[in-house]
C-alpha cells in the first residue's frame, strides 16, 4: 500500500479524530459567546457586515446629498417604535406573530400607551392584550404610570409580572429566569398560583423553590401550631443574602449565578460565589461553588495570579476533589505551576 | 458523532447539553474544515447558538446528537461556500494572523497518509467535501446523507461520485 491509499488514511483520519476534544479554551471561549446577550458573530460574517455597513453608509449619503428625509429604517408591527437616540433601528426587526426581535445590540422601543422597553440583543417581545409578552431574552422595562386598579402585566414563559407603574429588568433563560425591580411596585405570578410581591433592590428568581411543605387547608392546624413552624425561605430575597442551607442543594445558587454570569457581570460573580461558599456547610456545595469562583476567575476576570492562589487553596481544601481533571486543566492553561503558585 | 444518547434521554439543560456535545459537534467540524481550528470554533458556535434558540421546541424524543450533527454539517457547507467567495478571502485577509489555526500536516502529525487525504478532501468543493466524509468518515447511508443535507439521494450519489473521481485524479487508490 502506499501513502496515497485511500482507505488506509481513511482509518487513519478515524483514529487521529477519535481523539481530539475541543480545546478547554475554545470551548470556554464559546461559551461565554453564547450565554453573552450578544453572541460574537464568526469572522465571516463580519465581513459581510462590514461591506453591509460600508453599503448602509453610501447609500445615506446618496440620501443626505439629494436632501430626502430621514425614512424609519425598519417597519415595526404596530404600537411600538424605536425611540430616537437608541441603539441603531437597524438593529430591530418584525418577528412572527407581531413580534420585534432585537439584533446584535440592545434598541430602546416606545411601546404605545404603556411604556419603554430595552430589548437586549436577540430578546423578542410582543403585544399582549393586557399588556406585553417577553417571549425571550432580557429586557429593561419603564411602565407608564397607571391609575390604581389598572395593573398591567409582562408575561413569561415561566409566569407573569403585574406592574402598577414601575421601573425593572427582567433576564428569561431555558425554563427560568430572573426580575430585579428597581422603582415601583410588581407582584409575580407563578403558573402555580403562588404569587410573590417585590420590593424595589429585589430580585426574584424563577421557577420559584418548591415549597418546603403542602399547604394545609384552612383550619388543619391550630395558629398555635402554625406559630411554631420556623419561616420559610422568601425566595425574593438574593440567595447571596440567605445562608446556602436555606436550600436544599448548591443547584439554585449555581441557578442565580449563571443569570449574573448571562448579564457579564463577573464581579459581582466572584462576589456571590464566594459569600455563598462561605455559607454553605456541606463539603460537596462547598467545593461546587469554590470551583465555580475558580472558573470566573480563570476564565472570565483577568486575574491570573488570584485565579491560581485560588486554585491552590482549593486543591488543599478538597485534594481529592470531583473537580480534579478540570482543575488541573485550568492551572495547566493559566500556567500556575510555572508562575510558583502551586503552594 | 456519537448517538449514546437514547430517546428521552438528552440532558436537562442547555449548559449540560453543551457539556456533553461539544467535542463531538468541534470534531466534526474540524474534519469537514480540513483541520482548521478558527472554522471548528466559529461553526461549533454557531450550531450552539441555533440549538439554544431552538432547544425548548425540539422533540425530546429524539436524540439530540442526530439535530447538532444535521445542523453542523449544513453550517459547514453554508461556511465553506462563503469562505470560497470573495467575501470568505476578504474575511480571512481581515483575520490573518489572528489565530494559530494548525494545518493538516500537523494534526496528523504521525500520519501522513490521513494529512494528505485531508489536504485532497479540503480541496473539494463544499458539498461534495460534506457528502464525502459524511459516507466515507462517518460511515453513513446515502439515505441519511440525502435526509440530513435536505437533497435528494441521486444528487448525493452524484456529489460521492464526482468527489471520489476528483480524488483519483489527484492521485488516490482504493477510492470506493
Amino acid at each position: 500500500m502506499t501513502n496515497r491509499d485511500f482507505k488506509r488514511a481513511i482509518l487513519e483520519v478515524r483514529a487521529d479524530f477519535a481523539k481530539v476534544e475541543m480545546p478547554a479554551a475554545a470551548a470556554s471561549r464559546v461559551w461565554r459567546r453564547i450565554a453573552r446577550p450578544a453572541p460574537r458573530l464568526p469572522r465571516a460574517q463580519v465581513a459581510w457586515l462590514a461591506v453591509a455597513a460600508a453599503g448602509a453608509g453610501a447609500l445615506a449619503a446618496a440620501f443626505a446629498l439629494h436632501g430626502h428625509r430621514a425614512r424609519p429604517v425598519v417597519s415595526l408591527p404596530d404600537g411600538f417604535e424605536v425611540v430616537a437616540g437608541s441603539e441603531p433601528g437597524g438593529l430591530v426587526r418584525a418577528g412572527g406573530a407581531g413580534e420585534v426581535v432585537a439584533g446584535g445590540a440592545p434598541a430602546t422601543l416606545h411601546v404605545r400607551a404603556w411604556g419603554r422597553v430595552t430589548l437586549h440583543a436577540g430578546a423578542r417581545l410582543r403585544r399582549a392584550p393586557d399588556g406585553v409578552e417577553l417571549v425571550g431574552g432580557d429586557a429593561d422595562f419603564e411602565v407608564d404610570k397607571r391609575p390604581p386598579g389598572a395593573a398591567t402585566f409582562v408575561h413569561l414563559a415561566g409566569g407573569s409580572i403585574e406592574i402598577t407603574g414601575t421601573r425593572f429588568s427582567v433576564e428569561t433563560r431555558l425554563g427560568g429566569g430572573a426580575v430585579r425591580l428597581d422603582e415601583g411596585a410588581i407582584r409575580f405570578h407563578a403558573p402555580d398560583g403562588r404569587t410573590v410581591a417585590l420590593a424595589p433592590g429585589q430580585v426574584l428568581r424563577w421557577p420559584l423553590p418548591a415549597a418546603a411543605e403542602p399547604v394545609p387547608p384552612p383550619g388543619a392546624t391550630s395558629a398555635s401550631e402554625r406559630r411554631d413552624r420556623p419561616p420559610r425561605a422568601d425566595p425574593a430575597r438574593p440567595i447571596a443574602a440567605r445562608s446556602v442551607d436555606d436550600i436544599s442543594d448548591a443547584d439554585a445558587v449555581v441557578d442565580r449565578i449563571a443569570v449574573l454570569r448571562a448579564a457579564g457581570r463577573y464581579g459581582d460573580l466572584a462576589d456571590e460565589l464566594r459569600l455563598a461558599a462561605s455559607h454553605a456547610r456541606r463539603p460537596l456545595t462547598r467545593e461546587r461553588l469554590s470551583f465555580e469562583l475558580g472558573e470566573v476567575l480563570s476564565f472570565h476576570l483577568p486575574d491570573g495570579a488570584r485565579a491560581c492562589a485560588h486554585w491552590a487553596d482549593h486543591v488543599r481544601a478538597f485534594p481529592a476533589g470531583h473537580y480534579a481533571d478540570e482543575v488541573s486543566e485550568a492551572r495547566r492553561i493559566l500556567g500556575c505551576d510555572t508562575k510558583g503558585d502551586g503552594r | 458523532m456519537r448517538s449514546a444518547e437514547e430517546p428521552g434521554e438528552r440532558p436537562a439543560t442547555f449548559e449540560a447539553c453543551y457539556a456533553e456535545h461539544r467535542d463531538a459537534v468541534y470534531r466534526l467540524c474540524l474534519r469537514y474544515g480540513a483541520g482548521r481550528a478558527s472554522f471548528a470554533e466559529d461553526v461549533t458556535q454557531e450550531t450552539f447558538v441555533r440549538l439554544y434558540q431552538s432547544f425548548a421546541k425540539l422533540d425530546r424524543e429524539r436524540p439530540i446528537s442526530d439535530w447538532l450533527y444535521a445542523v453542523a454539517s449544513r453550517l459547514c457547507i453554508s461556511r465553506l461556500r462563503r469562505d470560497r467567495s470573495m467575501l470568505g478571502w476578504l474575511a480571512r485577509l481581515v483575520h490573518r494572523g489572528e489565530e494559530p489555526a494548525p494545518s493538516a500536516a500537523q494534526l496528523y502529525e504521525h500520519h501522513e497518509a490521513a494529512a494528505g487525504l485531508m489536504e485532497a478532501i479540503g480541496r473539494l468543493p463544499p458539498r461534495q467535501r460534506v457528502a464525502l466524509c459524511m459516507k466515507a468518515i462517518d460511515g453513513k447511508s446515502q439515505k441519511e446523507i440525502a435526509r440530513i443535507l435536505r437533497v435528494s439521494e441521486g444528487y448525493v450519489s452524484q456529489l460521492i461520485a464526482r468527489a471520489r473521481q476528483a480524488l483519483t485524479d489527484m492521485g488516490w487508490e482504493n477510492v470506493e
